[in-house]
């Protein structure tokens, strides 16, 4: 069980650093050569060609901005690390197809492993949704409840029931129950 | 007579460019800071009107600048911008329950889009 968690953390680490540098790297580069780029131009006199080229250049820039944003929101929800299980689940709901209700409690927060299992199995869930996905959370003090709700089964994918029997939790039908501490060993 | 304006941001780049169009569109007075220390001293001796915080601070969080400013400096009661890379919608859960007057995207900085926000500026 040790050396799924070990795997389970590298691929999360690798997600999670590649988002960051296309956040903080690319993202913040193409932003700040656009307002470079805009700074030049305003300094060109009115009716220079050049303006017309430059404005071009920006919003090409812009765009490629809104690609990358795109990009780095599919590869890893940086919000979850920042701060938490409700935040990121509310950003989730946010960006669904479908209605997502969500129940949460005040959460604490969780080892990584943990919050980004149970938000891997809500975006799945919302994802194979067709009408709408209720979720509920309840913090049981030893192990975390998601109970997922939807038209049907709600989807769980494969790796999303691996992640949880990695961490010693349970799959049943909509219901995960998942350890809230992980122990070693 | 301008607003004066402090951002702050772990970018070096991003500072020196925000300062430079800042000024060309007539702010006379726009200091920059790196750090939430290097922040809350530029803001304790230069007293800004306003003060743009950049989400995240490499390994420190503009949240915690924006509540630190605040509880310091009550005269900058909604007078603090957060800005950042992402789009505003990125960070309407974060953003909810701060002490800051708004959220400006990075690419759309500018003096006009600043007195928006906050329209009692000098």
């Amino acid at each position: 069980m040790d050396a799924q968690r070990r795997l389970m953390a590298e691929a999360d680490d690798i997600f999670a650093r590649v988002e960051r540098e296309l956040h903080d790297g690319i993202q913040q580069r193409l932003t700040t050569t656009g307002l470079e780029l805009e700074l030049i131009r305003a300094r060109l006199p009115e009716g220079d060609p050049a303006r017309d080229d430059l404005a071009a250049l920006g919003r090409q820039l812009r765009e490629m901005a809104a690609g990358v944003r795109t990009l780095s929101f599919r590869t890893f929800p940086a919000i979850l690390t920042e701060a938490g299980l409700a935040p990121a689940l509310r950003s989730l709901a946010r960006h669904a197809t479908v209605p997502v209700e969500l129940d949460l409690p005040p959460l604490r927060r969780f080892d990584a492993l943990i919050e980004t299992t149970v938000y891997r199995l809500v975006a799945d869930a919302a994802g194979q949704a067709r009408e709408h996905l209720t979720v509920q959370l309840d913090d049981l003090g030893e192990a975390l409840r998601l109970t997922l709700t939807t038209d049907g089964a709600p989807h769980v994918s494969p790796v999303g029931r691996d992640r949880v029997e990695a961490l010693g939790g349970t799959l049943d039908g909509g219901i995960a129950l998942i350890p809230a501490e992980l122990h070693t060993g | 007579m301008q607003f004066r304006c402090l951002v702050v941001d772990d970018n070096q780049r991003f500072l020196d460019v925000a300062r430079r169009s800042l000024e060309w569109q007539g702010l006379e007075s726009v200091g920059t800071a790196e750090t939430i220390e290097t922040a809350l001293a530029a803001t304790e001796a230069d007293h800004p009107d306003v003060v743009l915080v950049d989400v995240s601070l490499g390994g420190e969080s503009g949240f915690e600048l924006v509540r630190l400013l605040a509880a310091r400096f009550p005269e900058l009661t909604g007078r603090i911008i957060m800005i950042s890379t992402r789009a505003e919608e990125d960070y309407a859960e974060l953003m909810e329950g701060t002490p800051a007057a708004g959220f400006l995207a990075k690419s759309a900085l500018s003096v006009r889009a600043i007195r928006e926000l906050i329209p009692d500026l000098p």
